[in-house]
C-alpha cells in the first residue's frame, strides 16, 4: 500500500499546482488534490485546533470517500477519526486536527460506483 | 579595521544569537502570553464570579472525603499547584504524580491519561476515585446542604437551593464551581514572555546567553515538535521512552486506558450534564490506536521551577535529570511501531545546562498563591441569607 501512495505522490505533486479543468470550486485556501478541491474550514488550518474540510469532486463524483492524514517524517497519523458526510456539492469531513507542526499528508480515498478506487494524497505544511 | 570587525564577527553566535526567520517564527508561536481568556462552554459557571468563589471555598473543602483529602491536599499553592510528591497520594498511594493545575484550562484532554475531556469532568474524577477521595455525590451534596454559607453559595450560583436538586446534580454543579475557581490559575509572564515580545517588536530584550543556546537546542531537537504554543504543549499524548512498570509491577496503560474511560464517562462533554453537547469534538473523535499503550500527555514546560518532579511518574526530580533522559534515551524502549519523534538527544554537559537554563526561564516570578484562594473562598464563606 506504501508503494501505490509514493508511486502517486509524484503526478499529484504536478496536479496540485494546476488548477484542474471541470466545475471545481475555488475558493479562498483551496488546495487541488488530484480530481479533488479541497477547502479547509477555518482557512489555513490551524495547528492544535479542529477543523474540516469540503470537498468537491471535480470529475466523475466517487459514491464513498474517506479522508485521512498523517506525519509522513514522524510516521504518525491524526489522534482523531474525521466523519465524511455527503453535501450537496460533494463532501464535508469532520473532526480532523493536526497537534503537531510540520509536514502532514491528506490521504482521500474514492470508491466509484462502477467499482473502481482512487487513492489521492497531498500534502501541506502546517505552522 | 578589517581584522577587528572579523573578531567581531567570530563572537558574534556567542555574544548575541542571530534567529533565522524560521526560529523567530518558531519562537514567536509561543506567545503571547497570557492568552486570552476564554469561557468553557460546557460549563454553564466558567467565569462566573459566585461560582468561583463557591469552587475555592470547595477546592480546600475536607468534609467532601472521608479520609479528609480535599483539592488543595494534592494540589497545594505553595507546591506550584502540585504536591511536590513523586507519585501523590490521596486515600490510598496512587501511581502517578499529581499534575499541577495551573494553567490547566488552556487542555483539550485532562489528566496523564486524558481521561476528563473538560475541567469540571477533571474535578468530578478524583472526587469519586476509591483512592483518592474516595467520596460520592450523596457527600459532597450532603456537605454543601449541611453548611449555610455553602449552601447561601451554592444558591446564588445555581439559582435554586442544594436541597431542591438530586445529589448528582449537586455534585456536578459543585464540580463546574471548582473548575471555574482553577480556570483563574494563570500563572504570570516569564523572561522568555519579555523576550518573545521584544523579538515580535523587533527590539533586544535582556536574556541569558545561555537561555538563548538552550533556545536554539530546544528548536533544533524534536522537544519541539510536542512542546508547541504559548503553553508549551501540543495538549496530546507521546511515549516518551519511561518504563511501562509501576512500582507495583503492573504496566501503566496510560492514554489507551484513558480513552476508552473518557468515552464511557458520564461526565463526558456529550453527556446530559454538558452544557454544550457540540462541543464535544475531542471525545466524538478520538481515535483508540494500538500505539496510545504507554503514552501520557504532553505538560506544559511554564513553571516548571515550582512543579517539580518531573513525568508522569514523577522518577525525576531535576531538570536536568528530565534532560538527560532525553539525552540517552532508550530507544528499544519505544514502540517499534509507534512515532518516530524521539531520538536520543546526545547533549554534552554544557548543553544539558544550557537547555535547563533556557526551561527556567519558563517560570514565572508571579503564580496565583494561598492568599489569591482565600479571597476567593473567603467571599463564599461569608455568604448569608
Amino acid at each position: 500500500m506504501k508503494a501505490i501512495t509514493l508511486a502517486l505522490l509524484g503526478p499529484l505533486a504536478a496536479s496540485a499546482a494546476a488548477a484542474p479543468a471541470g466545475a471545481c470550486l475555488n475558493a479562498p485556501g483551496t488546495m487541488h488534490a488530484g480530481s479533488l478541491a479541497v477547502t479547509p474550514v477555518p482557512s489555513p488550518i490551524p495547528m492544535g485546533k479542529p477543523f474540516a474540510l469540503q470537498i468537491v469532486p471535480c470529475n466523475a463524483a466517487p459514491e464513498r470517500l474517506t479522508v485521512d492524514a498523517v506525519m509522513p517524517a514522524h510516521r504518525h497519523g491524526m489522534n482523531y477519526h474525521p466523519k465524511v458526510i455527503k453535501t450537496k456539492n460533494g463532501f464535508r469531513a469532520e473532526g480532523l486536527l493536526f497537534h503537531m507542526p510540520g509536514e502532514w499528508e491528506f490521504v482521500f480515498d474514492l470508491r466509484f460506483m462502477d467499482g473502481r478506487s482512487e487513492r489521492i494524497t497531498h500534502r501541506i505544511v502546517v505552522k | 579595521m578589517r581584522g577587528l570587525l572579523l573578531i567581531f564577527l567570530v563572537l558574534l553566535p556567542v555574544s548575541a544569537q542571530a534567529w533565522t526567520e524560521a526560529e523567530r517564527e518558531q519562537i514567536l508561536s509561543f506567545g503571547p502570553w497570557p492568552p486570552e481568556a476564554a469561557r468553557d462552554s460546557s460549563n454553564r459557571l466558567s467565569g462566573n464570579p459566585a461560582a468561583i468563589a463557591l469552587g475555592a471555598a470547595l477546592f480546600s473543602e475536607t468534609r467532601l472525603s472521608p479520609g479528609g483529602i480535599a483539592c488543595i491536599s494534592c494540589h497545594q499553592p505553595q507546591k506550584g499547584w502540585g504536591d511536590g510528591l513523586a507519585r501523590s497520594k490521596g486515600m490510598q498511594q496512587l501511581d502517578r504524580n499529581a499534575p499541577s493545575v495551573m494553567n490547566a484550562h488552556l487542555s483539550r484532554w485532562f489528566g496523564w491519561d486524558g481521561a476528563s475531556d473538560s475541567l469540571w469532568a477533571a474535578s468530578i474524577r478524583p472526587i469519586l476515585d476509591e483512592r483518592e477521595m474516595a467520596s460520592s455525590a450523596e457527600r459532597v451534596a450532603a456537605t454543601i446542604r449541611s453548611d449555610a454559607a455553602l449552601t447561601c453559595q451554592f444558591e446564588k450560583v445555581a439559582g435554586t437551593a442544594p436541597q431542591h436538586l438530586v445529589d448528582e446534580a449537586v455534585m456536578v454543579l459543585g464540580a463546574k464551581a471548582i473548575a471555574a475557581f482553577q480556570e483563574t490559575l494563570t500563572s504570570g509572564r516569564t523572561p522568555f514572555d519579555d523576550y518573545r515580545d521584544a523579538l515580535a517588536r523587533g527590539e533586544n530584550a535582556p536574556y541569558p546567553e545561555a537561555a538563548k543556546r538552550g533556545l536554539k537546542i530546544f528548536l533544533d531537537s524534536a522537544c519541539a515538535a510536542c512542546h508547541t504554543g504559548p503553553s508549551f504543549s501540543n495538549g496530546e499524548f507521546h511515549d516518551t521512552g519511561l518504563p511501562y512498570f509501576m512500582q507495583n509491577g503492573r504496566p501503566d496503560p496510560g492514554r489507551y486506558e484513558g480513552i476508552k474511560r473518557v468515552r464511557a464517562n458520564p461526565y463526558n462533554r456529550l453527556s446530559r450534564y454538558s452544557d454544550d453537547p457540540d462541543s464535544g469534538f475531542t471525545v466524538r473523535h478520538v481515535a483508540l490506536l494500538h500505539r496510545n499503550w504507554g503514552e501520557f500527555k504532553t505538560p506544559s514546560l511554564r513553571n516548571l521551577r515550582h512543579t517539580a518532579p518531573y513525568m508522569h511518574d514523577g522518577s525525576k526530580a531535576t531538570l536536568i535529570e528530565v534532560i538527560r533522559h532525553y539525552s540517552e534515551l532508550d530507544e528499544d524502549r519505544l514502540h517499534v511501531d509507534g512515532e518516530a519523534i524521539l531520538r536520543p538527544l546526545r547533549l554534552d554537559e554544557a548543553s544539558i545546562r544550557d537547555l535547563a537554563v533556557f526551561l527556567e526561564t519558563l517560570s514565572a516570578s508571579n503564580v496565583p498563591d494561598a492568599a489569591s484562594l482565600e479571597r476567593w473562598a473567603e467571599e463564599a464563606r461569608k455568604c448569608r441569607k
